[in-house]
């Protein structure tokens, strides 16, 4: 049954050009169970392991992509531009990732340049959208990522992202401490506190 | 790679980083340098700091008013540290005594350097168009989600620049006109109408302002070609013969003072 399952689901994504909600697999199967399809899904995965091809599950849903490996040779036969963020658009993005939803105002003051640019570029890619206006003064905009935003960094949601790393500790004076002596286990609450108290 | 003779401005060539901004110069400083920035000597870091400001207008780049806010404050927190404290100065309310005045610009430096550092790995990740790819159209990086709008080419320009023409019907009248419209302005007029609107069709950037002379047209077309050149804009066409629109580029604009001198 599962394999049944597997390829129809296989079918399904190769004709699909967005990632495919597990939801929408069932409604598509009419099978109730979701288990037979994280099982075929599964099984799926696992055949493609160490081929050209991977199933990936990212922005809620699943998708076939081409192997990094193999990146520039798919980029060669496109013959596209490779899709290129610049570093402020970069910076900007992990901001808002982390801070959403975040104005303006905000991300300019961790960046401390002006932002009005990189955030309409970024709109205008749909690696971002607004979600609202925020309740103060001024009523300004705030943005947010957007489904896109997880497909172009192949993020599952979210809580990918990986957890932010405190730099108090990584100057290289005390880095050289760190390496000397093993960390200890209240290091990352040092590193929370405001810098005037850690002094 | 062609062998040119070296001119004068390539035999010194000065290798420059380019910096996001103040904060990103700043922990550049503190790493060249091996400083911590828990607790960053505000005379070193300000001597270092204005120095590369000066090399950088030195080089002729354009020193954007960010960086002279740090300047300031940075000169601000080093002349507290030369001054002894003076006991008849009025008490500021944000300054609680014995807090050290550095903490605010610590506190932004470690902030800016998490989000730096989240930034580069995000740009390790397998990107969607660079490193991965997916079935489907290829997902246009630049703005997918927007109409699709194909790149127009030169001579679509010069057709619909002839139409307006045509349809304005400049009359071959005989008298001289001496206040030539320059190009500069009209970019300026230009960015000023797409920052009210953006797109604006072609047309409607050629026809929008009267007295619409084969001169005042030309200066137009030719500041609309100058902006695409230097990226201000972008020029896109949806159909073959269709309408043709003009947008603000993403980025910025560059200050005027950065358009070629002849087109002053």
């Amino acid at each position: 049954m599962t394999e049944r399952i597997a390829s129809i689901l296989e079918s399904l994504l190769l004709a699909c050009d967005r990632p495919l909600s597990v939801r929408e697999m069932r409604e598509t199967l009419h099978e109730s169970d979701a288990a037979q399809v994280e099982e075929a899904l599964a099984s799926l995965a696992a055949h493609y392991q160490g081929r050209g091809i991977e199933l990936c599950e990212v922005s809620g849903g699943w998708q076939l992509r081409t192997h990094p490996d193999n990146g520039p040779f798919v980029q060669r036969l496109l013959a596209g531009r490779p899709a290129r963020l610049s570093r402020a658009a970069l910076e900007t993005l992990a901001i808002v990732a982390y801070r959403q939803p975040i104005t303006r105002a905000e991300v300019e003051e961790i960046r401390g340049v002006d932002a009005g640019g990189v955030l309409h570029a970024l709109l205008g890619r749909n690696l971002l959208r607004i979600l609202g206006k925020k309740e103060e003064p001024g009523r300004p905009l705030l943005y947010g990522t957007t489904k896109e935003f997880l497909a172009f960094f192949q993020l599952r949601d979210l809580r990918e992202l990986p957890t932010l790393r405190e730099f108090a500790e990584l100057s290289l004076e005390s880095q050289k401490r760190l390496d000397s002596a093993a960390p200890s286990p209240d290091e990352a609450d040092d590193a929370e506190r405001p810098p005037a108290d850690a002094e | 790679m062609n062998e040119a003779p070296q001119s004068a401005e390539s035999i010194y060539r000065i290798e420059l980083p380019v910096f996001e901004g103040p904060l990103d110069l700043l922990l550049y400083l503190v790493r060249r340098h091996e400083l911590a920035i828990l607790d960053i000597p505000i005379g070193f870091i300000t001597e270092k700091y204005l120095a590369h400001l000066e090399l950088m207008r030195t080089l002729n780049l354009d020193v954007a008013a960010d960086y002279l806010v740090m300047a300031a404050t940075l000169t601000y927190l080093k002349s507290r540290e030369l001054l002894p404290p003076d006991p008849n100065a009025p008490i500021d309310e944000d300054e609680e005594d014995g807090v050290d005045p550095r903490a605010e610009l610590i506190r932004r430096l470690l902030e800016y350097q998490k989000y730096k550092d989240a930034a580069e790995r995000l740009a390790t990740r397998p990107t969607l168009g660079r490193d991965v790819f997916a079935r489907g159209p290829v997902a246009d990086a630049e703005r997918p989600g927007d109409e699709p709008l194909a790149e127009v080419g030169l001579f679509a320009l010069l057709e619909a620049l002839s139409q307006v023409l045509d349809r304005t019907g400049a009359p071959a009248v005989h008298d001289v006109v001496v206040d030539r419209v320059s190009v500069l302005e009209r970019i300026h007029r230009i960015c000023d109408l797409l920052e009210a609107a953006s797109p604006r069709s072609f047309e409607d950037l050629l026809e929008i302002d009267e007295g619409s002379t084969r001169a005042f047209l030309i200066s137009t077309f030719l500041a609309l070609l100058e902006m695409a050149r230097l990226r201000m804009i972008r020029i896109e066409q949806a159909s073959f013969c269709g309408a043709i629109f003009v947008s603000r580029a993403g980025e910025a604009p560059p200050p005027p003072d950065a358009l070629p001198e002849e087109y002053r």
